[in-house]
């Protein structure tokens, strides 16, 4: 019996000394300075004021660019010789830019729950070399290897310290924190791109980025959204020296597209022209309808086949006889200028070809023709 | 302190009474402290714009070109090795598709923890100190370029426009600023913190964590950590360290091969005074021919 305390007492001994070997390991890691958690330098039990502290595990942060700042003046850094202004940083137009490019994370590498640290919650201002955590960089250290990576890579000159500090001692150079930040960012887009897949029986495909943006208008964002910066940020010219290269296969193009079934929708043996709205559906949009969303003819239709309402709904002052059909740059003649548009358009569908039937036995269009076409007409718009 | 001339009156009395050249070992039996201290130049973050070359110059009254936008960038492009004016400098490499972001390697002496320079050094003028700089003494150096040819980095330079007093030149760890508790004049500039001060064995542990966490980035090699017995700069990159030319060294010390050179010649029982007498003449006909090279080329 008497062994077995005399055991038990050496065991608990022998606990209490790992655990204290352990805490002392513990404590002996901890390379950070109080500072590093604490907002003060005397924390007490009743206030520890706790910084955020910066974890390995931290949360990934979906904030949206409007929630964030819209400009900052960087002026915590004061070097000596202190040469340069102040910086002024355009956050919302980055912060818009990094939905293209992985988000907020791109910048805020470590957020606690429900927060976005700013840069020098944790980036201190002297260098790293200088401080007791060696394998963070000071605050110029880190904003400069922020900004110079993807500014150097989509050229815009980062390495001339002017391009966005103004010096103190230079009157020629206008002072950044006045002026607007992004006036000299220009965006690279290619016009068409060639892909040549693996798919035996149609190995082109031909896409139009300039249709998907322009006429499309679809955002940036819908499709790049792990992009680097210098992906659309570089040199004019430099799409034409690249082949274009299939990254994803499918996966670019299915959130709009149909991939299953039918290839040949996309996939030809050589490159196809573009889209082309009068030869589809027989109506040019070049003239008067350009600017509209596809939606605003075609509503939520994923196929934009026919129309969700029509001409009328918008050019309510249009009826039979008071409608110039000339502007369709088809001119109707004298006896046909006065037919309701559904005696033609059945069911007021005018994609399709417009039928004789309703009124003619023996006529079809565009055998038979009720006017002739025109090539440009001048009327006002309506 | 020992002046050149101390030493060669007790080399005189040393080779009167040595036997057979008998000479210390050097630094290949020193165990470097483990405090001593190192730069870490991650080349994935600098961006070549030889702020630092600029601060060197500046930190050694090396040359009247001593900001940077004097300096331009023009002739990072060219590799270019320390020269007794510029005891650092920062060479480009394009990237191997032409289209990618160059990488610039800055250059300077890498303070052996083994230096092949020490060893070399005949007079003893060169020395690995505790806190990690090898730094040589002028008083001492008799210009022999020993330690030129030791060195497995090509990096001192033999300042020739002083050839009546030879020196031999090259990166000093900014001692004189790190005595002092300071960083090296290259790493406070550094506008990226591409280089980073502090102790070699945490620098090490630094660099190995980055590799660990962004293996995209880094090449799973930090070049200096066991390169000739190791170095006190460290290097981390994204390519090959071979592309950028750092030579490719064993583990090896490197004052195995150079002791056996000097080993060699005192094997044939060379005197070390026969030694310097011959070295010596060798350096005054030098001196002459260059003298005459530079008065026929101005
Ligand atoms: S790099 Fe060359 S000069 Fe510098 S310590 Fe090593 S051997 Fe000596
Ligand atoms: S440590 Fe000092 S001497 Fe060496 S390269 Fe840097 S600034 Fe020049
Ligand atoms: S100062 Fe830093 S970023 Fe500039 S060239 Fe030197 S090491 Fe590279």
């Amino acid at each position: 019996m008497k062994l077995i305390e005399q055991f038990s007492a050496y065991l608990v001994i022998a606990l209490f000394l790992v655990n204290l070997h352990a805490i002392a390991q513990t404590s002996g890691k901890r390379t950070n300075g109080c500072l590093a958690c604490h907002t003060t330098e005397i924390p007490t039990k009743a206030d520890p004021s706790l910084k955020k502290c910066p974890r390995a595990d931290m949360v990934t942060v979906h904030a949206s660019a409007d929630t964030g700042p819209d400009k900052i003046v960087l002026q915590k850094i004061t070097g000596s010789p202190d040469l340069y202004e102040p910086v002024l940083f355009d956050h919302m137009a980055h912060a818009k830019m990094s939905e293209m490019s992985g988000n907020c994370v791109l910048c805020h590498h470590y957020n606690p729950p429900g927060s976005v640290l700013a840069c020098s919650e944790c980036h201190m201002s002297e260098t790293s070399s200088k401080s007791a955590d060696l394998s963070k960089p000071g605050l110029k250290g880190a904003y400069h290897r922020q900004c110079i990576n993807c500014h150097r890579e989509s050229g815009l000159a980062a390495t001339q310290c002017k391009s966005c500090h103004s010096a103190k001692a230079d009157a020629s150079t206008p002072s950044r924190t006045t002026q607007k930040a992004t006036a000299e960012v220009s965006v690279t887009r290619p016009t068409r791109l060639v892909f040549n897949t693996s798919y035996d029986d149609g190995k082109v495909v031909t896409f139009y980025h300039n249709d998907h943006t322009d006429r499309f208008r679809l955002a940036c964002s819908a499709c790049h959204t792990n992009e680097r910066c210098s992906g659309c940020h570089k040199p004019a010219g430099a799409f034409a020296k690249q082949a274009a290269r299939v990254v994803g296969g499918h996966d670019r193009c299915s959130p709009c597209h149909s991939v299953d079934g039918n290839c040949s929708r996309c996939h030809d043996k050589e490159p196809r022209p573009g889209f082309n709205h009068l030869r589809r559906a027989r109506f040019d949009l070049a003239r008067y309808h350009s600017t509209l969303a596809c939606a605003r003819c075609h509503g939520n239709r994923s196929d934009y086949k026919g129309l969700s309402g029509d001409c009328i709904a918008c050019h309510s002052q249009w009826k039979s006889g008071s409608f110039d059909h000339r502007v369709t740059g088809f001119g109707l003649d004298e006896t046909h200028g006065t037919v309701d548009c559904e005696s033609c358009h059945l069911e007021k569908d005018f994609a399709k070809k417009p039928t004789c039937s309703s009124c003619h036995d023996d006529k079809k269009y565009p055998d038979a023709s009720p006017g002739i076409r025109v090539r440009s007409v001048r009327t006002k718009r309506l | 302190m020992e002046t050149r001339r101390d030493f060669l009156r007790t080399a005189v009395v040393a080779a009167a009474t040595a036997t057979l050249g008998e000479v210390a070992l050097g630094a290949a039996s020193k165990i470097p402290s483990p405090d001593r201290r190192g730069i870490l130049c991650d080349l994935t973050a600098c961006i070549g714009c030889r702020s630092c070359e600029a601060a060197c110059r500046k930190e050694h009254g090396l040359s009247s070109v001593s900001s940077l936008s004097e300096l331009g960038r023009s002739n990072v492009p060219e590799r270019r090795r320390p020269s007794p004016d510029a005891l650092t400098v920062v060479n480009e490499y394009k990237h191997p598709n032409g289209a990618g972001s160059p990488t610039f390697v800055k250059v300077q002496c890498m303070h052996c923890d083994y230096p092949a320079c020490e060893s070399a050094c005949i007079v003893g003028a060169i020395s690995k100190k505790e806190s990690g700089p090898v730094l040589w003494d002028t008083d001492k150096c008799i210009g022999c370029r020993y330690c030129m040819v030791a060195c497995p980095f090509q990096i001192p330079s033999f300042q020739y426009d002083t050839a009546l007093k030879p020196d031999i030149v090259k990166c000093d760890f900014c001692v004189h600023r790190t005595e002092k508790g300071g960083v090296p004049a290259c790493v406070e500039i550094c506008p990226v913190e591409a280089l980073t001060y502090g102790r070699r064995s945490a620098l090490i542990e630094i660099a190995r964590k980055r590799i660990e966490n962004y293996p995209d980035r880094y090449r799973d090699h930090v070049y200096g950590e066991f390169e000739a017995g190791g170095t006190s700069y460290l290097y981390l990159a994204k390519t090959d360290f071979k592309e950028l030319e750092f030579p490719s060294l064993k583990r090896e010390p490197m004052p195995g091969t150079s002791e056996s050179i000097q080993h060699g010649i005192f094997a044939y029982f060379v005197p070390p005074i026969s030694l310097y007498s011959l070295l010596g003449g060798l350096m005054w006909i030098n001196k002459n021919r260059q003298k005459a090279e530079e008065e026929t080329t101005e």
